[in-house]
């Protein structure tokens, strides 16, 4: 596992696409410390890794899926009305590169 | 008295009847909304309820809900009315559709008034997280009610409504219950259909609703439950009518408890509240143990959730980026990546920001064995435990928590580093889906606090069941502010 | 020192649904920009995903035609990232548990088979369409939520060419299945190629380039001639390859550098929460893979049986539209596939390419196409009147025998009839018996010619030519 440092913390941030102020960050960094401690209780719990993870509180399996059948769309205006930003009937943002 | 402050059962008879209008009701919903001083409410939709109400002249016996006034969480999507999340990064969403609770709500006649604040994006436990600031605890406006569903507890609370949706994740809605003094319900994980409600941990949210008594539980649950289209995880289980389990001896009478959590209760009068509940049920026929629960898991309660929890909410909030709808950037931006930064730096609270960097820490390729994959064998390992508790018992029972709602100045939202299990084990019913109920317990000091009971999965007749037995010693039916039943 | 090119290809292919795969919105191409969504397309909080039963059942048939283990516990995973194509910033894909696994094809390379191996096939969700202008991106959400179906080929292929009949054969299963319309220059179906060389002889992998955005089939072919001969003369000079994703560019036929591949990135999959495992049944793979349409493989052995030769079935089995006309026309009756192939790939064709019409856009019926051919098989016509025929059939959508009739156009066949003809033609040209008999083929031709002139073209060429030579014979 990785070390907590303020730069991990930063490059996470820049990943999910926010900034974090300095006190932001300083408040994280703090946190981790508390948070790692806490996960190692999960480490030390008998017999852990034999256990299947489990993602569904439930064990039903589905067996029924939605037929082939064309919905009516959602009318263009409507759906465009709730865009921050457009130009005609598309979507607009600054120039994406690459 | 005033019919606004019974329960829906009551009030429904009182429709029938014509004692009250519908749009009285609506009106005096309306009126208490306005003056509302704990910070409960976001969007409202006043016009739009009045008109609904003044349409209804008459209610059949069997229209039970139709003309009754709610309010819902603002994490549930109501068509043509902003939804936020209590999150600027929402602000101004318009949903185009209704998620399908209120389809159902509404369906049956029941009247929106207006949204209810909550802990920002439903990741919070404390109720001030929101974007609005704080929601008080109508008992004592010095005090949090709880979260993330406390504008939804309060508005019941304080009888400005009879019933209100919200939404449980980890507790969310039974722990405000405990401190609201109301009865806060969630079902079997997949119950009821999640579509529309914005998700935090979809494998960990529920439907939630508080009522003030559990009658009124059993009878939205009768509406909400059922297979949906929309919702590729909900359960094609037949719907019981849940009205069955009530004013009938109860069958099922196994109760365990966890008295290793109960021991970690300093507040005295909340300790002997609950012994003196299991005595009271013991004379009732019930057979009530201790159960050993393991310490191990007990323990990682916490970051189990947590780790979870982060993780999923993290991938789900990813949609927030200021493209499509809600909190619109200012226009500086040079690159996609600055116009979605700006936005999310904007529209995100600081705790959101940091719930977001440990999910995402914990699913990072060099941390996921042993956050991510490890959190999820653990809550394998906790339901398997639980698994092994319900051959034994029908129904876990414990306090809902271990003190009556602490002041705001003590209470934060920050990662606490030294949890302790009685905050958390309400999170096994999350782990493992199982449907569980907080009804009130009793007083102290004016202040409500609750306990909580916790059933196999779709057993939720059974929960009713015990829960109207329990209603029935404490006499606490219909709790609130503006009946304060205190014996 | 030679090197050996180590080639594997990605494909995705866009599946013909009616509606999207986890949404309920029309699919379709080239509609107005923004009117083929839904709520879920564009990410809005609290909608859900609802798997579309089709999208599973063409995952099925592909995964049968290449020979593949079917996974029948479909689940799926989230790859979060963010990008402005992807409304959610996660796509929902299927990473742990594909719907297809341990596969293969077999190339047929003049006279040789190339096996491929194909690792797996997966389903997911497409993304939004982006339009790069000037200082701004605009985004087209109608393509948001389209089922793809993504095949990733083992490193198998060792040559440009084999890399091409790949991807070749890949469109014409699909096509044929009907589950895309695996069109490149659309973008319905899209290849990324990866290509490393080693020297021969040894194990190691080289670096590897990736090559996006070709948009033909040939163009597979010739960007990767290009980039073996690129990473070939860099090898030899002793340089390194940069790992690199590039595109081709057609006009200047070369690969160019589109950005360096920097670590892999992080896509923190998980399993999809929102959509419990779905289990389908043994019968409805069964009942999948009954109802699927025939692969190219079959109509190979069918039309061969049928008398075509390999390079004829090839040229059939190009277009879809041409093999299931020729299928249906043979079915009808018809007695001649040869004959049947001629016209369709050639007449029929030609009259079709001058005005870029279609086979639905044909006048004439296929059992009006089917007596045609028959009457030719019957020798009831000669090849000279057919061609007569056949355009006034392509012209006006007239019946044949009507034709024939109207146009007294039928053949004689009659031995008698012909024999008339012939011993009065023989008796006016003795110099012409003399000639053959002499050693001048040419003029058999010409007794041929003139016998034809006399029945005003209507005398059956072979059965004249066989009674002339027997006649000759007789005076030898």
């Amino acid at each position: 596992m990785i070390k907590i440092t303020k730069s991990v913390i930063e490059t996470s941030a820049k990943n999910l696409l926010f900034k974090l102020t300095d006190k932001e960050l300083e408040d994280t960094h703090n946190e981790f410390d508390a948070i790692l401690k806490q996960m190692s209780f999960i480490g030390s719990i008998k017999n852990i890794d034999q256990a299947e993870p489990m993602t569904f509180p439930i064990a039903d399996e589905q067996t029924i899926m939605r037929e082939d059948i064309p919905s009516t769309p959602m009318d263009v205006e409507e759906e465009l009305k709730m865009v921050p930003s457009r130009l005609g009937n598309q979507v607009r943002l600054p120039k994406v590169l690459g | 008295m005033n019919y606004l402050d019974l329960t829906i059962a009551e009030i429904h008879k009182a429709l029938v009847e014509k004692k009250v209008t519908s749009l009285e009701l609506v009106k005096e919903s309306i009126a208490r909304i306005k003056k509302d001083k704990n910070n409960s409410y976001e969007a409202n939709n006043f016009d739009s309820a009045l008109e609904l109400a003044s349409n209804i002249t008459s209610v059949s016996e069997k229209e039970i809900l139709k003309g009754i006034p709610y309010v819902a969480k603002d994490n549930y999507s109501t068509k043509d009315i902003e939804t936020t999340a209590s999150s600027n990064v929402l602000n101004g969403y318009i949903p185009t559709f209704n998620a399908e609770v209120i389809n159902r709500l509404n369906k049956a006649g029941a009247i929106l008034i207006a949204k209810a604040t909550l802990d920002e994006l439903a990741m919070g436990g404390t109720g001030l997280s929101g974007h609005k600031g704080a929601t008080t605890n109508p008992y004592d406006n010095k005090r949090i009610i709880g979260g993330s569903s406390c504008g939804s507890c309060a508005a019941v609370a304080k009888c400005d409504v009879p019933f209100s949706l919200g939404s449980d994740t980890g507790d969310s809605v039974r722990k405000p219950a405990g401190y609201g003094g109301l009865v806060g319900f969630k079902p079997t994980w997949s119950r009821i259909s999640r579509f529309g409600l914005f998700p935090f941990a979809p494998s960990l949210d529920t439907i939630g609703y508080f009522t003030r008594s559990v009658e009124d539980s059993a009878i939205l649950t009768n509406i909400l439950a059922g297979q949906d289209d929309k919702d590729m995880s909900s359960s094609y289980r037949p719907v019981e009518n849940y009205m069955t389990y009530l004013n009938k001896p109860n069958t099922e009478k196994r109760i365990g408890y966890f008295k290793s959590v109960i021991d970690c209760i300093d507040d005295k009068s909340i300790v002997d509240s609950f012994y003196k509940t299991i005595d009271g049920l013991k004379a009732e026929g019930y057979i009530v143990e201790n159960y050993e629960f393991p310490v191990d898991l007990l323990n990682a309660l916490y970051s189990v959730y947590m780790v979870i929890s982060c993780s999923e909410a993290t991938s789900n909030d990813a949609n927030l980026d200021g493209i499509k709808f809600g909190i619109k950037p200012t226009g500086d931006a040079k690159t996609w990546e600055e116009y979605m930064t700006e936005a999310r730096t904007r529209g995100f609270s600081d705790l959101i920001k940091r719930r977001f960097v440990i999910g995402s820490f914990s699913l990072l390729a060099e941390n996921k064995d042993e956050l991510f994959i490890r959190a999820q064998k653990a809550r394998r390992l906790i339901v398997e435990e639980m698994e092994r508790f319900f051959k034994k018992h029908d129904y876990l029972v414990l306090p809902a928590s271990k003190r009556v709602a602490p002041l705001i100045k003590d209470s934060s939202d920050k990662w606490n580093p030294n949890p302790n299990f009685v905050d958390n084990h309400l999170a096994i019913a999350n782990l493992g889906g199982y449907p569980s109920l907080t009804l009130p317990l009793g007083y102290e000091k004016g202040l409500p606090f609750g306990i909580n009971l916790t059933g196999r999965q779709f057993e939720e007749g059974n929960l009713f069941a015990l829960g109207e037995d329990i209603e029935k010693m404490t006499g606490l039916k219909n709790a609130s502010t503006v009946t304060r039943r205190i014996k | 020192m030679n090197f050996e090119p180590v080639i594997g290809i990605e494909i995705h292919v866009e599946l013909k649904t009616k509606s999207k795969l986890f949404s309920s919105a029309p699919v379709g191409f080239g509609e107005k920009p923004n009117s083929q969504t839904v709520a879920y397309d564009l990410g809005c909080p609290g909608t859900m995903p609802v798997l579309n039963k089709q999208a599973v059942v063409y995952g099925v048939r592909v995964a049968k035609a290449l020979h593949m283990d079917i996974e029948q516990l479909i689940q799926f995973d989230r790859k979060n990232y963010f990008y402005t194509d992807l409304p959610k910033g996660y796509q929902i894909t299927q990473q742990e548990h594909p719907i297809g696994s341990h596969g293969y094809v077999d190339l047929k390379i003049g006279d040789k088979v190339k096996h491929v191996n194909i690792e797996r096939i997966h389903i997911e969700e497409d993304t939004a369409k982006q339009l790069h202008l000037g200082d701004m991106t605009l985004v087209d959400y109608n393509r948001a939520g389209t089922p793809l179906l993504e095949i990733v080929s083992e490193p198998d292929m060792r040559s440009d060419v084999e890399a091409m009949k790949y991807v070749e054969t890949i469109h014409q299963i699909v096509t044929f299945l009907n589950v895309s319309d695996g069109k490149m220059e659309e973008g319905s179906m899209r290849c990324d190629v990866n290509i490393s060389l080693r020297p021969y002889g040894t194990e190691k992998l080289g670096t590897k380039c990736e090559i996006k955005n070709l948009n033909s089939i040939a163009n597979v072919r010739a960007a990767l001639e290009y980039e073996i001969k690129r990473q070939t003369e860099l090898l030899l000079k002793g340089e390194s390859i940069g790992q690199e994703t590039r595109r081709y560019d057609e006009s200047l036929k070369k690969t160019s550098l589109m950005r360096v591949k920097t670590n892999d990135v992080d896509y923190k999959f998980f399993r999809e929460p929102n959509i419990l495992p779905v289990r389908i049944s043994d019968e409805f793979v069964k009942d999948a893979i009954d109802t699927m349409a025939k692969l190219p493989d079959e109509y190979r052995s069918e039309f061969l049986a049928d008398g075509l030769n390999e390079n004829e079935v090839e040229v059939l089995l190009g277009d879809t539209d041409f093999t299931h006309y020729f299928e249906d026309v043979l079915a009808l009756g018809c007695k001649s596939a040869k004959v049947l192939w001629n016209y369709l790939m050639g007449d029929i064709s030609a009259y079709l390419n001058k005005d870029m019409l279609k086979l639905t856009d044909l006048k004439i019926t296929k059992v009006q196409l089917k007596d045609f051919c028959n009457m030719q098989e019957d020798a009831k016509i000669n090849s000279k009147q057919a061609k007569e025929v056949i355009a006034l059939m392509l012209r006006d959508g007239a019946d044949p025998k009507k034709i024939v009739k109207d146009l007294g156009l039928e053949q004689i066949s009659d031995e008698s009839a012909i024999q008339e003809i012939v011993d009065n033609i023989l008796a006016e040209n003795e110099q012409s018996i003399q000639d053959f008999l002499g050693g001048k083929d040419r003029a058999l031709g010409y007794v041929v010619g003139q016998v034809m002139k006399a029945s005003r073209g209507k005398a059956n060429p072979a059965l004249a030519k066989k009674l002339i030579l027997a006649e000759i014979e007789k005076r030898k």
